[in-house]
């Protein structure tokens, strides 16, 4: 599904981040964890197309992603209030993946009345569920998720988590999510790595 | 969320010499005491249009010395707006009614701007208020000079778990950890007695949270009262020894931390047993719905729509916030 084959990246001469290998099957929510400021941004953004590694290569289902077209790696961030175009109503901004289908609005428990709203009418679990059915397209086969839900309250979160892990496993789609919460992705994942463990082969990471 | 960690044993809060009764009803002479806080602020949306935003909507709470109390909201639930509604520091288009009140007498005008910086000091929320262009050291002491400062600037450091030469660093050089301790440190020097710290930026990595926590705790330790404001109920818990749930700008419940253990049996409010099993480590049970804006919930229990045990009387009016079972609680129906 996902093949992070030893990818790097520099900015400025300096190594952002190298040598990093790690394998996502269908079905996997793999979760990262490890301490701020290591890169783990940068390799989300990287895998969701965001960023060219300089070296190394990633494959999505056994190829390097298209070059038109939507990403088959999709991520949602902290913050969804910086993720979509405030001048723009919900409809508008989930179209941009395409028109949602309705059972995946229904899964993820937006309402219809939502989109005809601007993003500021919404609280910030919301918007954050209207993020996630953007990111999930039909082309999409990797949700990334960096800290999707680091902001929200305790509530929100197990709903939301519910709600995208629940679509996540009916499509068969690999998750990947970082976070600093333990807790959390000891609550989700069927396999955790540590930052360290991304480095060097990427035969070494596949654990059981 | 920050913290990974169990949360407080029971032990852990009798340690403090507190039975969880008295933990939870607080100190008999607090050092700060807040009654039916409100904050509304006028805000400006598109064009002209202005409408009043009601933040907070009645809290209820106080902080005896040597406690650390956590006020636990999540995000945009106004509680950066206590912190400064505590201090005075409340933005111009910014009203507030109800009583604060500080050893026994209301804190405001003169005797609020005596105090402030020095026994009342506010920890605030990012590094960004550290001034950019002193040294760690420099910003602790303020304006005291001196080798007695210096010393006492060393110990307080050491205390914190602060390195020597983190004295010499300017603030771009120090982790968020770093930050954190150095903003209690001054707290510290200052000679505050009572501290409200908002909280620490989300997404501060675990262990760096926790210990930037502990220096609040050990600054309770110390005999200072602390306020923490924070989203994060179980970074709250290792630390508080009382924890006061906000909902749609209200508090709901005065706990022990103690309380919070098992499947809740402990806790009286409906919505701080959801909160608590929602948590990955509990249940991680999601409740539908959202907090409302405390005008939608003016004339009603705030938790109405999204309460198991609702009865029409809950629709109807406004519950009060009373004593029960050793802690308080806004509800009619409480367990
Ligand atoms: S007052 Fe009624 S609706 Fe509100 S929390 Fe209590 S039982 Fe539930």
């Amino acid at each position: 599904m996902l093949e992070v084959d030893k990818v790097g990246i520099h900015l400025g001469g300096r190594w952002l981040l190298r040598d990093m290998s790690l394998t996502l099957e269908a079905g996997e929510v793999v979760g990262i964890s490890g301490d701020s400021g290591v890169g783990k941004s940068t390799l989300a953004r990287m895998l969701a197309g965001h960023l060219a590694p300089d070296e190394g290569e990633v494959r999505y289902g056994g190829r390097p992603a298209a070059r038109r077209g939507p990403h088959p790696a999709q991520l949602v961030l902290q913050h969804p209030e910086r993720a979509v175009n405030p001048r723009w109503r919900i409809r508008r901004i989930l179209a941009e993946a395409g028109a949602p289908e309705p059972s995946l609005l229904e899964a993820l428990q937006i309402a219809p009345s939502w989109l005809d709203r601007w993003p500021l009418e919404l609280s910030g679990g919301e918007l954050q569920r209207v993020c996630i059915a953007r990111a999930l397209g039909p082309a999409t086969r990797v949700l990334i998720a960096d800290e999707m839900t680091a902001m929200l309250d305790a509530l929100t979160q197990a709903g939301i988590w519910r709600a995208a892990l629940g679509v996540a496993q009916e499509r068969g789609l690999g998750v990947l999510a970082i976070s600093h919460d333990e807790a959390l992705l000891e609550r989700i994942c069927t396999r955790r790595l540590r930052w360290e463990e991304l480095r060097g082969d990427a035969t070494t990471v596949m654990m059981p | 969320m920050a913290i990974g960690a169990k949360r407080v044993p029971a032990q852990e809060a009798s340690r403090r010499g507190a039975s969880s009764e008295e933990a939870a009803l607080g100190a008999a002479a607090p050092l700060l005491e807040i009654e039916g806080l409100r904050v509304s602020f006028l805000q400006y949306g598109r064009g002209l249009q202005r409408r009043t935003v009601q933040a907070l909507a009645g809290v209820d709470l106080s902080v005896g010395a040597g406690e650390l109390v956590a006020l636990v909201g999540s995000s945009g639930s106004g509680k950066s707006l206590l912190a400064h509604a505590v201090m005075g520091l409340l933005p111009d288009n910014a009203r507030s009614s109800g009583s604060i009140r500080y050893a026994g007498e209301p804190l405001d005008g003169e005797r609020l701007l005596r105090l402030r910086g020095k026994e009342l000091a506010l920890v605030p929320q990012g590094v960004t208020y550290l001034d950019p262009l002193l040294r760690a050291g420099e910003q602790a002491l303020g304006r005291q000079r001196g080798p007695q400062a210096r010393s006492r600037l060393r110990a307080v450091f050491s205390r914190f778990g602060l390195p020597e030469r983190a004295e010499r660093l300017y603030p771009h050089q120090l982790s968020g950890g770093m930050a954190r301790k150095v903003l209690v440190s001054a707290a510290a020097l200052g000679g505050a007695r009572l501290v409200v710290a908002d909280e620490p930026t989300p997404g501060m990595e675990a262990g760096k949270a926790a210990e930037a926590l502990q220096a609040l705790r050990e600054l309770a330790d110390g005999g200072c009262g602390v306020l923490l404001l924070t989203h994060d109920i179980e970074a709250a818990l290792r630390v508080a020894d009382r924890v006061a749930v906000l909902y749609a700008g209200e508090a709901v419940e005065l706990a022990a931390a103690s309380d919070f253990a098992g499947a809740g049996e402990r806790l009286r409010h409906p919505y701080t047993r959801a909160l608590w099993q929602a948590l990955p480590a509990n249940g991680f049970r999601p409740l539908p719905g959202v907090q409302p804006a405390p005008e939608e919930a003016a004339a009603s229990c705030a938790f109405a729509a999204r309460c198991g045990q609702a009865a029409p009387e809950c629709r109807a009016a406004k519950p009060a916030m009373r004593v029960w079972r050793g802690g308080q609680v806004r509800c009619f129906k409480p367990d």
